[in-house]
């Protein structure tokens, strides 16, 4: 280690002893941490011996310089990952600011500091410097006056008063990440962007069969094939529509526009265009991928499919918020996860549960269900042909006593029994009129 | 066994068989086993009357009786036959449905006869047959009926189409014989058994061993008293029950019902059981009494949701094929576990897998059409061969088998051990089933932020509100609200985890947390409450307009109630009609539910 003297910074040497000399050292010392090291690393003694400031790697002097430097406040201490302590420089200019403040203000504020952007909440304060209430509270009250921390406030607790150094933004964890505005859970945005996402991967999911003959027999639903002949060529038009797929995903931009403006449809005008959308989907049959197809659309895919339409008018989104709100749609059932690779290496891909057939007649009914709510007339009839297409209809739901709030009080020859049961009386009128709707109106 | 099913079961027999019989039973299900004179104290009737009202509930299977050796008749409820009572409309249907009108007709008799010798239900039949056959000219297996039966001669030729029928409907396991047996109850068969096993039991073993000797004795023999199987090995060389699974050394795969089928009697241990009758050597003997085996209609069943399922998910020509591969295992799977009793549930043994054959699938996916209007026989599918040529599966087929084996449904996997061949796993088919109905029930009480809950719970176990929150992306205030509502219904539970001592509330972990078999149970005994109320709000209609009723009943009225009776009288008659109608609707539907949550 001979170099050492020579390539050292001008200090006084290995037997500097002094108060001047540990001055110096320090300065040095921290001078040459600010070059070396920017303000989020967290200093391990090696990294500070590293820098051959300090003579002889005498951890007495660095110690000393260090503490000097904390007392300074320019060095925070730190606990290190791997055990043991860090220290974190400190600028100049927030180092000021301690100065100006009382030993408890800037305890307080050196809290606040260290939690960054996750905020402080006030208990945590008090817990950590084990002060006071009052003392807590008077120094966060002169912190604030100073205009060195702003008051925040998080999703997860919004009863909490919560501190953040008042030149930094909360961090995702307290303001909710994307789907938050202004700390409360933005619904329309999920649901809106759950239905352009279920739309894109239907779109995706399917394999469009465009057969003339159906279209010349005027086949009227995409789920029945029984006319289809077995022979049609399945596999020659798997190969034909693969083509066309790969260019719609090589040249996601030709449909930017298209498929955007599909968005705004949706978005702001749904009921006027879905019965025109319908009406031309109706034409078109959508049968499975074979098995092993590999291009369903993937989270980075999605996640960029948002970004590039700009569906989010607040900007960016991330792929972690896309795969949440994908991880919700899995359990709504509206999409499947499919492993491209049985080890799992290969993104995991999206694959929509109901073809885009279905899911406009989906929202068209949606959408006539809402209106007739408005109306309040033949809602019944929309939910009765809800309730019909669903699979596997009935038992218990339909029944008065699958909703009854008194089901279990009611018993034969106890005070509610289905003798004197007035559901039952609400239950036949209503099915009464059903039935008639139904024979009414079969088409729509 | 709980109270709401006892209540279903004898309001059950009570709409079938009348009031007095449902008084006899309901008696036998409260108190338990009785003899028939302590049966009669408690019903305050007759010791004659209670004697004919057990002979007929006997009779129809509703209740054990056993004999002791002092000659003591004793007598016991059997709830699961009473609740089958609930099921001859969708047993109807789904025979019809798959076997066609010779078939239907053949369970119709049953149906009315309990149980019936073969012979009966051969002749029976004909004339059951031909006076349906003109009025549901409509149905769906019309054509091929309509030709053989409608137009066979009603002379005393055996008649080829029932003939057909009954093998099919034995080889579907769908009638199944009556042994003396299926007349007690499994605790007594097992002690009359033991008796003798004991008496004839011979064995060198000692200890442990000549216990666990002993047992499997038993076993052995239980399983002979209880046999349902009809043994068709025997029957000649026109008996062209499907040989398909010879198709390379099937027999070698274990199959629980494998070893009944090809040896049912050809068993000479030192313990001679008494047949309840003698001889079944032969093929449907004309005196082999069988009855229905209702658990095999939950594979019907079953079988027609699951491709309905299919149908939703990937569409009308994979439903097809898959239909297919479904009807060609049916006749080798197991009876599903019957636990009416809501027991722990068992493991589900690895029996309910069965393989299929691809060069059998082809051939059957070739005969689709006229596959699909045979009403009869099923036969000429052999070997996979047909007139010598073996199958190959098209390659639109082999895809949808492809696509079938595909996550997260797994409608079909390849065997593992032979590559042409394809199992369905049935269990975890079943859960799928059961959780997608669930959740259906839970959708139309609550709204779809409850099921994306109880999903997220299904699939991550237990979760505190914080964690919960953060995946179904739900405000907190929503959530909550939900959160309360299901488990106040008892769809969620909290388990509280105190962190100290002290548990105190500020210092414990709330885990919600749902458990689905719990609520599988809770839903079962709704729903038979559901039924119950059902049927008594019928009878609560009946009284109401039941002068009405009585009149439009008698013998000058009957038929000529349009003639007869006032306007008025019949617009509340037929109001009256409907609401027992969409009553038994609902039953039906509920059943349905039951199917679903006990029987798959
Ligand atoms: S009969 Fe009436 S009161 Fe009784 S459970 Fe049914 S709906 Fe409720």
């Amino acid at each position: 280690m001979a170099p050492k003297k020579s390539t050292a910074p001008p200090t006084p040497g290995p037997s500097a002893s002094t108060a001047k000399d540990l001055r110096v050292l320090t300065v040095n010392l921290y001078n040459w941490c600010r070059v070396n090291y920017d303000e989020e690393h967290i200093l391990s003694q090696q990294d500070l011996l590293a820098g051959d400031v300090i003579p002889n790697k005498d951890p007495n002097l660095l110690l000393a310089a260090t503490q000097s430097l904390i007392n300074d406040r320019l060095f925070r201490t730190h606990d290190l990952r791997s055990g043991g302590i860090g220290w974190k420089i400190v600028s100049h200019v927030s180092a000021q600011k301690y100065k100006d403040l009382s030993s408890d203000e800037s305890l307080v504020y050196s809290v606040i500091e260290s939690l960054g952007r996750a905020g402080a909440w006030v208990k945590t304060i008090k817990g950590k410097l084990n002060l006071h209430q009052k003392n807590v509270d008077q120094s966060i009250k002169t912190l604030l006056q100073r205009g060195y921390i702003k008051s925040m406030s998080t999703v997860k607790f919004p009863q909490r008063k919560m501190y953040i150094l008042a030149g930094l933004q909360p961090g995702e964890d307290a303001t909710g990440g994307a789907w938050f505005t202004d700390g409360v859970l933005d619904h329309e945005l999920l649901e809106e962007l759950a239905r352009t996402l279920e739309r894109r991967i239907s779109d995706l999911s399917w394999n469009q069969i465009t057969h003339p003959a159906a279209e010349s027999t005027g086949l009227k639903l995409g789920v029945s094939q029984k006319r289809k002949s077995p022979d049609d060529g399945f596999d020659s038009t798997i190969k034909d529509k693969g083509k066309v797929r790969r260019m719609d995903t090589d040249n996601a931009g030709d449909e930017l526009p298209s498929s955007s403006n599909a968005h705004a449809d949706v978005q702001h005008r749904p009921t006027s265009k879905n019965q025109h959308v319908s009406g031309t989907l109706l034409e078109k049959i959508y049968v499975p991928y074979p098995a092993g197809y590999s291009k369903y659309p993937t989270l980075k895919y999605l996640t960029d499919f948002v970004n590039d339409n700009k569906i989010i008018q607040s900007g960016k989104i991330t792929e972690n918020n896309i795969s949440q709100l994908l991880e919700v749609m899995v359990y709504d059932d509206k999409i499947t996860k499919i492993k491209a690779t049985p080890d799992g290496s290969a993104p995991t891909m999206y694959k929509a549960r109901k073809n885009p057939t279905q899911i406009v007649a989906d929202w068209d009914l949606a959408e006539r269900l809402r209106d007739t709510t408005r109306a309040n007339d033949g809602a019944m009839k929309v939910a009765r042909e809800r309730e019909l297409r669903k699979l596997g209809t009935g038992g218990m739901t339909e029944i008065p006593c699958g909703r009854c709030p008194v089901f279990d009080m009611c018993e034969v020859g106890g005070p509610v029994n289905p003798g004197n049961c007035e559901y039952f009386e609400e239950w036949f009128l209503k099915i009464e009129s059903t039935q008639i709707d139904q024979e009414e109106s079969l088409v729509w | 066994m709980s109270k709401s099913l006892a209540e279903l079961c004898s309001l059950l027999i009570e709409d079938n068989y009348g009031e007095f019989y449902a008084h006899i039973f309901a008696t036998l299900l409260s108190h338990g086993r009785l003899l028939a004179l302590q049966l009669a104290l408690k019903c305050h009737l007759p010791l004659r009357q209670i004697q004919h009202g057990l002979a007929v509930l006997v009779q129809a299977g509703l209740v054990f009786h056993h004999t002791t050796s002092e000659g003591r008749t004793s007598y016991e409820a059997n709830p699961r036959n009473a609740y089958d009572l609930v099921r001859p409309g969708r047993t109807l249907e789904l025979v019809q449905k798959r076997f066609g009108r010779a078939a239907s007709a053949i369970v119709t008799q049953l149906l009315l006869l309990g149980h019936a010798p073969v012979g009966q239900l051969k002749t029976v039949n004909r004339t059951a047959n031909e006076s349906t056959t003109v009025q549901d000219h409509d149905i769906e297996n019309d054509r091929a009926n309509s030709t053989s039966i409608v137009g066979s001669p009603a002379e005393d030729r055996p008649d080829v189409e029932i003939d057909n029928a009954l093998r099919e409907l034995c080889t579907h396991g769908l009638i199944c014989r009556v042994r003396e047996a299926h007349f007690r109850t499994e605790a007594d068969t097992r002690q009359l058994v033991e008796e003798k096993v004991h008496n004839s039991f011979r064995s060198t073993a000692k200890g442990t061993k000549l216990k666990e000797e002993f047992a499997e004795k038993v076993e052995e023999a239980i399983e002979k008293e209880v046999d349902i199987c009809i043994n068709f090995r025997k029957s000649g060389p026109e008996n062209m029950i499907p040989q398909k699974r010879k198709l390379d050394d099937a027999d070698n795969i274990p199959n629980p019902k494998r070893p009944k089928l090809s040896n049912g009697v050809a068993t000479n241990e030192g313990f001679d059981p008494t047949y309840f009758v003698g001889d079944d050597t032969n093929f449907l003997n004309d005196s082999l009494v069988v009855r229905l085996n209702y658990a095999r209609i939950a594979v019907l069943f079953r079988n027609s949701r699951l491709v309905s399922l299919v149908t939703a998910i990937y569409g009308k020509s994979f439903s097809r094929t898959y239909e297919a591969i479904l009807h060609q295992l049916e006749p080798d799977l197991p009876d599903p576990k019957e636990n009416i009793s809501l027991g722990p549930e068992q493991e589900r043994s690895p029996g309910t897998t069965s393989e299929v054959d691809e060069a059998l699938l082809a051939q059957d996916l070739a005969h689709h059409e006229t596959y699909k209007e045979h009403s009869g026989s099923p036969w000429r599918r052999v070997n996979g061969y047909v007139n010598g040529i073996k199958h190959q599966l098209t390659p639109e087929a082999r895809s949808h088998l492809e696509v079938l084996c595909q996550e997260p449904y797994r409608f079909l996997s390849r065997s593992l051990e032979y590559p042409d061949r394809y199992v369905v796993e049935y269990s975890p088919l079943s859960i799928h089933l059961r959780n997608a109905e669930i959740f259906r029930i839970i959708f139309a009480r609550f709204d779809k932020y409850a099921v994306r809950i109880i999903r997220v719970l299904l699939d991550k176990g237990k979760l505190d509100e914080k964690h919960l929150q953060e995946t179904v992306l739900m405000s907190a205030k929503e959530l909550r609200q939900i959160l309360a509502m299901l488990q106040q219904a008892g769809y969620l539970e909290l388990q509280e985890v105190p962190r100290e001592a002290q548990r105190q509330p500020s210092r414990t972990i709330y885990l919600w947390f749902y458990d689905p078999d719990r609520v599988r149970k809770m839903l079962i005994e709704n729903t038979y409450k559901c039924m119950a109320r059902c049927f008594q709000r019928m009878k609560v209609e009946r009284d109401k307009i039941r002068s009405t009723i009585e009149k439009s009943e008698r013998s000058d009225v009957k038929g000529k109630e349009e003639k007869l009776l006032a306007r008025a009288e019949l617009e509340v008659l037929k109001g009256w009609r409907r609401k027992e109608e969409w009553l038994l609707g609902e039953v039906g539907r509920l059943d349905e539910l039951i199917f679903v949550l006990r029987d798959f």
